[in-house]
């Protein structure tokens, strides 16, 4: 199911950078450059993540392989989304348990970087949903609302997947991806009003 | 206070005006872009190259009409238009 959310995540998100192309290349606006520079490597990062996870599935490799394999593949995602909405942000501005035994050291590092990881997500998506409110505040139109929600919903999909971080709340992650796949919907609906505009 | 438009802009503006006439004369065109007269002549010549409008002469002067095209380039301008409004961006 994860899977499956992240592979129609990452189309909104490549169709979303696709149309900062298209945008930058006709206005060659530099906040297009960087938006489609940040989508393209979220949709990037959702790829590789749901490649991984489709790789272990089918080829059930030992487990020690298969925590080294997701530990690389949370990395690429959270390296690729820190990235990814600090791309965004500057577009803004300008607008196992067994394992766990033998390895504690590297579980602990793990913790450590993707905390860290997340909290500057959350920092950057706490500027990203600031601009875009203050857009929205400024023009009223419900195609900055739908901007400001995809923005909100990415934000609180961070923060329910950093405070499961600490509790080992399962319930809470899936929770989060949720949230994050309803944010990427959000997107979607932006899109479909782009393109039928007249 | 009141934006510079972009020269991207005031070409679709221009485009725009000719397209919901269907066919517009200069000074139609002169009062709908808010433009000099010297400025427009640069930017009709300019649309006249690229291949977006046509000129056609008749008793009464000059009249523009878009081109596939030109009406292709407004549609485009349309959604990219849409898409910054969606961030923010004004073009």
């Amino acid at each position: 199911m994860i899977v499956i959310t992240d592979i129609i995540g990452a189309i909104i998100l490549f169709i979303t950078s696709y149309y900062s192309l298209k945008a930058y290349k006709k206005t060659t606006l530099k906040v297009f450059l960087f938006l489609s520079l940040g989508f393209i490597l979220l949709a990037a990062g959702r790829i590789s993540h749901s490649i991984i996870f489709m790789t272990i599935s089918y080829t059930k490799p030992a487990r020690l392989l298969i925590r080294a394999t997701s530990v690389t593949a949370s990395f690429i995602t959270l390296f690729s989304e820190v990235l990814a909405y600090s791309l965004i942000a500057i577009g803004y501005s300008r607008n196992n348990t067994k394992i766990l035994a033998v390895h504690p050291i590297i579980y602990i590092g793990q913790i450590f970087v993707q905390t860290i990881g997340e909290i500057i997500n959350i920092f950057l998506l706490l500027f990203i949903v600031f601009r875009s409110a203050t857009i929205y505040l400024t023009n009223k139109k419900r195609l900055t609302l739908t901007t400001l929600l995809a923005f909100i919903s990415l934000l609180v999909s961070h923060t329910l997947k950093f405070i499961s971080l600490f509790g080992m709340m399962e319930p809470l992650f899936l929770l989060s991806k949720f949230i994050y796949f309803i944010g990427l919907l959000f997107f979607l609906v932006m899109l479909l009003e782009v393109e039928t505009a007249k | 206070m009141k934006q510079r438009r972009s020269k991207l802009r005031i070409l679709a503006d221009i485009l725009g005006i000719i397209f919901e006439e269907n066919g517009a004369r200069v000074t139609q065109i002169l009062y709908g872009a808010n433009l000099s007269y010297d400025r427009l002549v640069k930017y009709l010549d300019e649309l006249k190259a690229k291949e977006l409008i046509t000129e056609k002469r008749d008793d009464q002067g000059a009249r523009y009409y878009l081109t596939k095209k030109g009406k292709d380039f407004l549609k485009e301008f349309k959604k990219i238009e849409k898409f910054a409004e969606a961030f923010g961006v004004q073009i």
